[in-house]
C-alpha cells in the first residue's frame, strides 16, 4: 500500500517546524520515528499536505533524571529508554511499559513523542503518563506551556495540541526507590496492541497501602486512572479480598468500547484479572 | 537386491536457499522491467449489491494512468474462476466472475483494475473511480443462509 | 527530492518523491530487492534492513528520512562465494521454505545476535516476534538463530 502524496521538510531549529505547521492550516503533521504515522499514510486514514521532520533538530532527546523526576525529550526512542541503564533503578514502571511497545524494530524507531501526541487509547505511554501524573511541554506559536496529562488526552487519537503545537517533552514526577509498581497488558499476539493493560504504582505506610496510582489503556476512549480502585485499596493490607474488590470496582468504573476485537464485557473482565493480577505482582516488585 | 538409499531420511539441504538466504529471489514483485505498468484493483466495500454504474473519467485523467478496466471491457462473458484442486459441476453455478459484472457478491470483490506507471499512482487513482452499487440484502449468518433462496 | 545515504557500504544517491520509502527506493531504483514488502503497514517484518546497525522497519522510514544513515540490507549481510555462518544455520535448520519472509529474519537475527550473542531462547522469540512466517512454523527459525550465536559470540565486529 503506497503512500499518498506530500510536500516535506526538515527544518534545523525549532521554530521553524512550528511556523510550517501554522502555514499550513492543520494540513501539516510532524514526523518523527513515523511508527505511527506511516501506516495511518500507507492506509490513507490520513492526507497530509506537508510532513515536517523533526529529524535535524537538536536538544529534544535528552533523557534527564534529576531530583525533580525524569524528563524525556519527544525524540528519545523507545531503545534508547531501554538501554538506559540509569532508568532501570530511576523509573522500573516506565521501563517495563516500554518494553512492551509494539515489536523490536519499531522500538528502534517509535518516538515518546510520537507515542503521546498520536494518543492511541491503547498505547503504553500516554498509560504512563496518565498513571504517573506527568507533565506535558508543548512549543508553538504563542511559545511554551505546559500540559497536564489528564488534561492533555481528550479522546481517540485527540490531544490538545493545536495544529501549530509541537511536544517537545514529558517530565514524570521522582520515583522513590523501593516504590511498589506493576504494569501488565494483554494483546492476542506479542506485540499487538494491548486489549487491556495496568499500570500501578502505590508506597507502603505500616503495611498498609497509601497514595496508590492505578492507570488503564484499552477500555476507553483514552488512558484512565481508576478511582473507584484506588480508593478501595487505599490505607488497606493487600490481601486476596481486598484484591477482588478492587478488581470488581475496576471492572464496573469502566465503558470501554465494543469493535472486532473484543466486545466492551470481555474488556471490563479483562481489565479485571489484569489489575488482580497486578497487585499480586507488585508484592515481588521492586 | 535392496539398493540403499541415500536421500529418504537424510536432511537434504535445499539449492533454492542459496537464493533466498541472500536475498537474490525473484518474487514476483521482484520483476522489474522497462516501461513495466502495474495494475491495481478496486474492490468493493459492499457484500451485496446490483453494480449501476462505474464512472472511471476523473480517475483516467492522472498522470501516469494508463487504462482502467471493467466487466464492460470485455466483449465475451465474463470468464468465471473454475475451482482447479476439484472440479464439480454441481459447484458451477457458484463461480466466482473474475471481475463483478452486475452484481458484487462479497466485499472485495474486484469491481475495477487500474493499470499505471507506479502502484502509487495507481492507489492515487483509486480514489478518483466512482462507483455506484444499489446495495442488496446481505446474508451474513449461516443459519439465515440455510434457510434462504438464493438471493 | 535528492536523498543520499550509504547503501551496503556504498554511498548512493538518488531522486526520489517524498512519500517514497525506503523499501521501495531500496528496491525500485537501487534494484536491491532481497528486501520484500508483504504488509506495507509495519506489521510483519518481511522489510526489516538494518540502519546504522538497528533493525528497522524499512516500509515505515521514507527515504529522505535516510539521509546521511548507514543501510544495509540482506544483499549487504551475504558473501558471494559462501553462506555465513547465520545462513548456514538456516539452511542447515530448514529455517525457510518459500524464502520471502527470510530476509526480514536474517537481518533481524544479524541485529540482535551482533549486539546480544549471548540471548538466550526466551530473548530470542521475543525479538522475532516481530517478524511473521507463513512457512515453517517457527521452531526451525529459532534453532538456527540459537546455533548460529556461537559465530557471533567469537567476532568482534560484524555489519
Amino acid at each position: 500500500m503506497k503512500l499518498p502524496a506530500f510536500d516535506y521538510a526538515s527544518p534545523a531549529s525549532i521554530e521553524e517546524p512550528v511556523a510550517l505547521l501554522a502555514s499550513r492550516s492543520g494540513s501539516a503533521k510532524i514526523i518523527s520515528g513515523g511508527q505511527s504515522l506511516v501506516p495511518m499514510l500507507a492506509f490513507r486514514l490520513a492526507a497530509p499536505e506537508l510532513l515536517v521532520d523533526l529529524k535535524r533538530l537538536q536538544g529534544l532527546n535528552r533523557i534527564v533524571i534529576a531530583e525533580d523526576g525524569v524528563r524525556l525529550g519527544a525524540k528519545v526512542r523507545w531503545c534508547e529508554i531501554d538501554r538506559d541503564a540509569r532508568l532501570q533503578g530511576a523509573h522500573p514502571l516506565l521501563v517495563e511499559a516500554v518494553r512492551h511497545v509494539a515489536h523490536y524494530q519499531i522500538r528502534n524507531r517509535g518516538t515518546v513523542g510520537g507515542s503521546l501526541a498520536h494518543a492511541d487509547p491503547a498505547a503504553e505511554m500516554p498509560g504512563i503518563a496518565i498513571t504517573c501524573e506527568a507533565e506535558l511541554t508543548i512549543i508553538g506559536p504563542q511559545g511554551r506551556r505546559i500540559d497536564k496529562a489528564s488534561d492533555f488526552f481528550e479522546g481517540s487519537l485527540t490531544t490538545s495540541l493545536a495544529a501549530d503545537e509541537i511536544l517537545t517533552e514529558i517530565k514524570l514526577p521522582p520515583w522513590p526507590v523501593g516504590r511498589r509498581w506493576a504494569f501488565l497488558e494483554f494483546a492476542r499476539r506479542r506485540g499487538d496492541f494491548a486489549m487491556a493493560g495496568v499500570a500501578l504504582f502505590y508506597e507502603l505506610v505500616d503495611d498498609k497501602i497509601a497514595d496508590i496510582h492505578i492507570g488503564a489503556i484499552g477500555v476507553g476512549d483514552r488512558p484512565l486512572r481508576l478511582p473507584a480502585a484506588e480508593a478501595v485499596l487505599n490505607g488497606q493490607t493487600l490481601d486476596g479480598r481486598v484484591i477482588e474488590a478492587a478488581a470488581a470496582a475496576a471492572r464496573k468504573s469502566v465503558d470501554p468500547p465494543s469493535d472486532i476485537h473484543a466486545p466492551a464485557e470481555y474488556r471490563r473482565a479483562l481489565l479485571a484479572t489484569l489489575l488482580a493480577r497486578a497487585l499480586r505482582q507488585s508484592e515481588t516488585r521492586p | 537386491m535392496r539398493i540403499a538409499n541415500s536421500y529418504i531420511g537424510q536432511p537434504i539441504e535445499r539449492t533454492e536457499d542459496l537464493r533466498f538466504l541472500r536475498g537474490k529471489g525473484t518474487y514476483v514483485a521482484d520483476i522489474n522491467r522497462p516501461r513495466q505498468l502495474t495494475a491495481v484493483i478496486l474492490r468493493s466495500s459492499v457484500a451485496h449489491g446490483r453494480l449501476r454504474g462505474i464512472d472511471a473519467n476523473r480517475a483516467l485523467q492522472l498522470q501516469g494512468v494508463h487504462r482502467i478496466l471493467t466487466a464492460k471491457d470485455f466483449d465475451t462473458e465474463i470468464p468465471r474462476i473454475a475451482l482447479r484442486l476439484q472440479p464439480l459441476s454441481d459447484l458451477e453455478p457458484f463461480h466466482q466472475p473474475m471481475i463483478a459484472d452486475q452484481k458484487v457478491r462479497y466485499v472485495g470483490e474486484p469491481v475495477a483494475v487500474v493499470v499505471a506507471e507506479t502502484a502509487a499512482i495507481a492507489e492515487d487513482a483509486l480514489d478518483y473511480i466512482a462507483v455506484d452499487i444499489e446495495p442488496l440484502p446481505v446474508v451474513g449468518i449461516a443459519r439465515t443462509g440455510r434457510r434462504c433462496a438464493s438471493l | 527530492m535528492k536523498v543520499e545515504f550509504e547503501l551496503n557500504g556504498t554511498r548512493v544517491g538518488t531522486d526520489v518523491e517524498a512519500r517514497t520509502t525506503l523499501a521501495d527506493c531500496i528496491r525500485d531504483q537501487f534494484k536491491q530487492t532481497g528486501t520484500h514488502l508483504a504488509c506495507e503497514h509495519g506489521v510483519c517484518g518481511a522489510c526489516t534492513v538494518l540502519m546504522n546497525g538497528q533493525a528497522v522497519r524499512s516500509c515505515l522510514i521514507l527515504a529522505v528520512q535516510a539521509q546521511g544513515e548507514r543501510v544495509v540490507t540482506v544483499e549487504g549481510l551475504s558473501r558471494d562465494k559462501s553462506l555465513t555462518p547465520l545462513q548456514t544455520a538456516f539452511r542447515k535448520h530448514h529455517a525457510l521454505q518459500c524464502g520471502f519472509c527470510t530476509p526480514g529474519f536474517i537481518t533481524t537475527a544479524h541485529a540482535l545476535l551482533t549486539e546480544e550473542p549471548e540471548a538466550d531462547e526466551e530473548r530470542i522469540r521475543d525479538v522475532l516476534s516481530g517478524n511473521l512466517c507463513r512457512c515453517t512454523g517457527y521452531v526451525p527459525i529459532i534453532q538456527a538463530v540459537l546455533e548460529a550465536r556461537s559465530a557471533y559470540a567469537q567476532t568482534d565486529d560484524q555489519e
